[in-house]
């Protein structure tokens, strides 16, 4: 599935029913995030639960394409693609005084 | 686009309310610079300002307190005195917010100009400032190098748990994180756990948190500020565990699993697992000898005890207060006269029928019905104190600008009163005040010369009396002319020449409009719209205003007011088959107009009431009831603003609870009657004008 244009609390209602549909046979499936060119807490929030759903059912989570929103989002909230994939909690990532 | 009105009208509002509240701080800090207390108060109401500001997309607003953050910063940090000239540009800054606020709203486009203005000066003044300061230090004698040293480092743990309506609120959290990043080298960890599945997932709530290490040189005080508008949808632990500074003496000791934890001993959640059970912990403990069971027992009831005042106070807080349009509550007081109104018939019904089962039912619900009215009128009841504390500002202003000094006293600010009658106060409040900055405190000076004290006053108090609130303005000013006004009222006709005249009656000329005593117009008052409109304003209220003045000592102008608008205590009488109410707040008495007194009279409408004059109106006459007079009618005589005036109507019945209705659109140029009511068999009764009837009639006799 893609995402296209925004990935904020606006649209994760919406996305959300998206995904859920999409999740119903083996639970392993691609999210492009090529497109997003807007992202937030909520967004990345709404890909991890993907993500745990996905490896609940015995399948998994592929993110694929690059997103600087998403990019950006990831660094500002500590998280990253890997947390969101494998589904770990966090690691500490250093972030120097700017 | 409706989305976006909401956003800003909730932030307009909140913001409102802060800067009502910076206000009341800058002059509570002018009057003493040292209150960190109210610095710090000051800096967290721009800090909220401007972080709801930035995060409802007003960056007009976020920006610019930007900067006065900065500089209350250098305040709050001890080293810029709060001066004048700071609380100066304070006041500048709060009017330039509202005044973006009032642009945004009405949708016009931010001239930043004014804004510039005030940062620049702002910077002029961290500047001036900062050069004190170098000064100071190269002054200083070289030893004392300790000011020079580094500022020691101290590590925080931050946790950060959101509760579920973060996203709602309009919170991002990855800006919380950002502004905590620029206070130093900090590391972010994200938990996910409590992250549901899709299926149990509420998209729009929050479930992150965060665990953040920050190392900085600010104080704890800059990392709180940063959660201070989210405090309430969100959970934030702030604990210093680690420091440069060897006096850690004024910290609480560390706990032992805090310690095992911090030096990654134990994991956090292993070591809460075995918290929760904490027979084990605690038998642990005490088997290595390191500590004994009451100790344990101890630390558990002080961490319960705190968690639980924190969360009782949590639940205060948000349970405290809610917003209602007040729209909202105008129609629930509506609903609930009406219910007042259709209980009053109820009650009259049932006392027909016998039927004791009815009866007491009936009565049960008379009682509820009177305890919802009191309650619904009193939560339209708001303290005065809001309107009070606006004209501290004024009094500053003004009198700086006429070169006095004056102070303000208010008494009673927590008097409450109905919303619509503080809201229609305020006007005619600021235009007394202003007189009496203007006209009645003298330079300093002159009141010198007078032997009075440099500082003039005024004081503004409120308090209740009876069904009513008693507002009083009184200053220590030179007072009322009494000479100088009596001969300007004859001059233009209001007095009759060389007549022995109360004071009141001559303090009331200055209620005529164009009477003004000003010798020069300046653009504060003098021009003679003023105490008319005052006097106007205050008549619409149901109210009624006095003046007494001693020269040279001061004047004090009294307003009373009833407690609100939608109820009165009303008179109800009869005129043939038509029922009427008249304020009971200006009623004196009620005689019997014997037909003879008017015969003796000969048809002029005047009774001698045991010697005195009064006038009086036949209201059977004014309202053109055709019906037969009684034998004996009765004549209601009322007085207010000094005016006696009677009314003479066939039957008076007795007092009333008179739910006001307004007559509508139709009837809106009906003089005479200021609305209607409901009685309890369903026939309507006017509400007189009493006031409004009286001055017409004078009219046309003057005619």
């Amino acid at each position: 599935m893609k995402i296209n244009g925004s990935l904020t609390i606006y649209d994760v209602k919406g996305l959300r029913t998206d995904l859920m549909d999409l999740l119903d046979d083996n639970g392993t499936f691609e999210v492009d995030v090529g497109d997003i060119i807007k992202c937030d807490a909520a967004g990345l929030q709404l890909l991890y639960s993907t993500g745990k759903t996905a490896v609940d059912m015995g399948g998994r989570l592929v993110v694929s394409g690059e997103s600087e929103a998403l990019r950006q989002v990831l660094q500002r909230t500590g998280v990253t693609l890997d947390m969101i994939m494998h589904q770990q909690d966090g690691q500490e990532t250093k972030s120097g005084n700017s | 686009m409706d989305d976006l009105n909401r956003f800003i009208e909730t932030y307009s509002q909140e913001a409102e309310e802060l800067l009502n509240e910076i206000e009341e701080t800058v002059l509570e800090i002018e009057e003493c610079p040292d209150n960190t207390d109210a610095i710090n108060r000051l800096f967290r109401a721009f800090h909220t300002i401007k972080g709801s500001g930035a995060m409802f997309g007003f960056n007009e607003i976020a920006d610019f307190t930007h900067h006065v953050e900065t500089i209350l910063d250098h305040v709050r940090n001890g080293g810029l005195p709060a001066t004048e000239e700071l609380n100066d540009l304070m006041l500048k800054a709060k009017d330039y917010v509202e005044w973006i606020l009032a642009c945004k709203r009405k949708g016009i486009p931010v001239d930043s100009g004014v804004g510039q203005c005030i940062i620049l000066d702002l910077n002029k003044l961290i500047l001036k400032y900062q050069c004190y300061k170098n000064e100071s230090v190269t002054h200083a004698p070289s030893n004392d190098t300790e000011t020079q040293e580094k500022i020691p480092e101290k590590t925080y743990r931050i946790c950060i748990r959101p509760d579920r309506g973060l996203f709602a609120n309009g919170t991002d959290p990855s800006l919380l994180l950002d502004e905590i990043r620029e206070l130093g080298e900090c590391s972010v960890t994200p938990l996910f756990k409590d992250i549901p599945s899709l299926n149990d997932l509420d998209p729009e709530g929050c479930y992150l948190a965060w665990d953040i290490i920050l190392t900085t040189q600010e104080h704890v005080n800059r990392i709180k500020d940063i959660f201070v508008f989210v405090e309430d949808e969100c959970g934030v632990n702030i604990d210093l565990i680690d420091t440069e500074d060897e006096s850690l003496d004024e910290l609480p000791a560390k706990r032992l699993g805090e310690i095992l934890v911090d030096r990654k001993n134990i994991a956090e959640d292993k070591l809460k697992d075995v918290l929760g059970r904490k027979k084990r912990i605690g038998e642990m403990l005490v088997e290595s000898g390191l500590t004994d069971h009451q100790t344990i027992e101890s630390a558990l009831a002080e961490q319960g005890q705190i968690n639980d005042v924190r969360e009782k106070r949590r639940g205060e807080r948000s349970a405290s207060c809610i917003r209602v349009a007040s729209g909202k509550l105008d129609t629930l007081v509506d609903l609930v006269g009406e219910l007042v109104t259709m209980q009053a018939r109820l009650s009259r019904i049932s006392s027909t029928i016998d039927n004791p089962d009815l009866l007491s039912v009936v009565e049960e619900a008379e009682r509820l019905t009177e305890e919802l009215r009191d309650n619904t009128m009193s939560v339209r009841m708001m303290q005065i104190g809001t309107t009070f504390s606006k004209f501290k500002r004024l009094v500053r202003d003004l009198s700086k600008e006429l070169g006095k000094e004056i102070e303000l006293f208010t008494e009673g600010a927590e008097t409450e009163l109905d919303k619509t009658v503080i809201e229609r106060l305020d006007d005619p409040l600021v235009h007394i005040i202003r007189n009496c900055i203007d006209h009645g405190i003298e330079p300093p000076e002159v009141r010198v010369a007078a032997g009075k004290p440099a500082t003039g006053s005024i004081r503004l108090s409120a308090r209740h009396s009876g069904a009513n609130v008693l507002i009083e303005i009184k200053d220590d000013g030179a007072g009322l002319d009494r000479e100088s006004i009596y001969v300007k009222a004859v001059e233009k006709g209001l007095l009759p020449a060389n007549a022995d005249l109360p004071d009141k009656d001559i303090f009331n000329c200055i209620f005529v409009p164009g009477f003004s005593m000003a010798q020069k117009v300046t653009n504060i008052s003098g021009r003679g719209v003023g105490m008319d409109v005052v006097r106007k304003s205050i008549d619409a209220l149901r109210g009624t205003i006095e003046i007494k003045s001693v020269k040279n000592q001061g004047t004090s102008v009294i307003i009373r007011l009833p407690l609100t608008l939608v109820i009165i205590e009303g008179l109800l009488v009869e005129i043939g088959q038509d029922y009427f109410v008249l304020p009971i707040s200006i009623v004196k008495e009620c005689v019997e107009l014997p037909r003879e007194d008017i015969l003796r009279n000969r048809g002029r409408d005047i009774a001698n009431i045991r010697g005195d004059v009064v006038p009086y109106i036949r209201l059977r006459n004014e309202f053109e009831i055709e019906a037969e007079p009684p034998e004996q009618e009765q004549i209601v005589v009322t007085g207010a603003n000094g005016n006696r005036a009677g009314f003479v109507v066939d039957r008076v019945i007795g007092e009333h609870q008179t739910v006001i209705k307004n007559l509508g659109k139709v009837f809106s140029n009906v003089k005479d009657i200021s609305g209607a009511t409901i009685l309890g068999n369903g026939k309507i009764a006017l509400i007189i004008d009493t006031q409004n009837l009286v001055e017409n009639r004078e009219l046309l006799e003057a005619d």
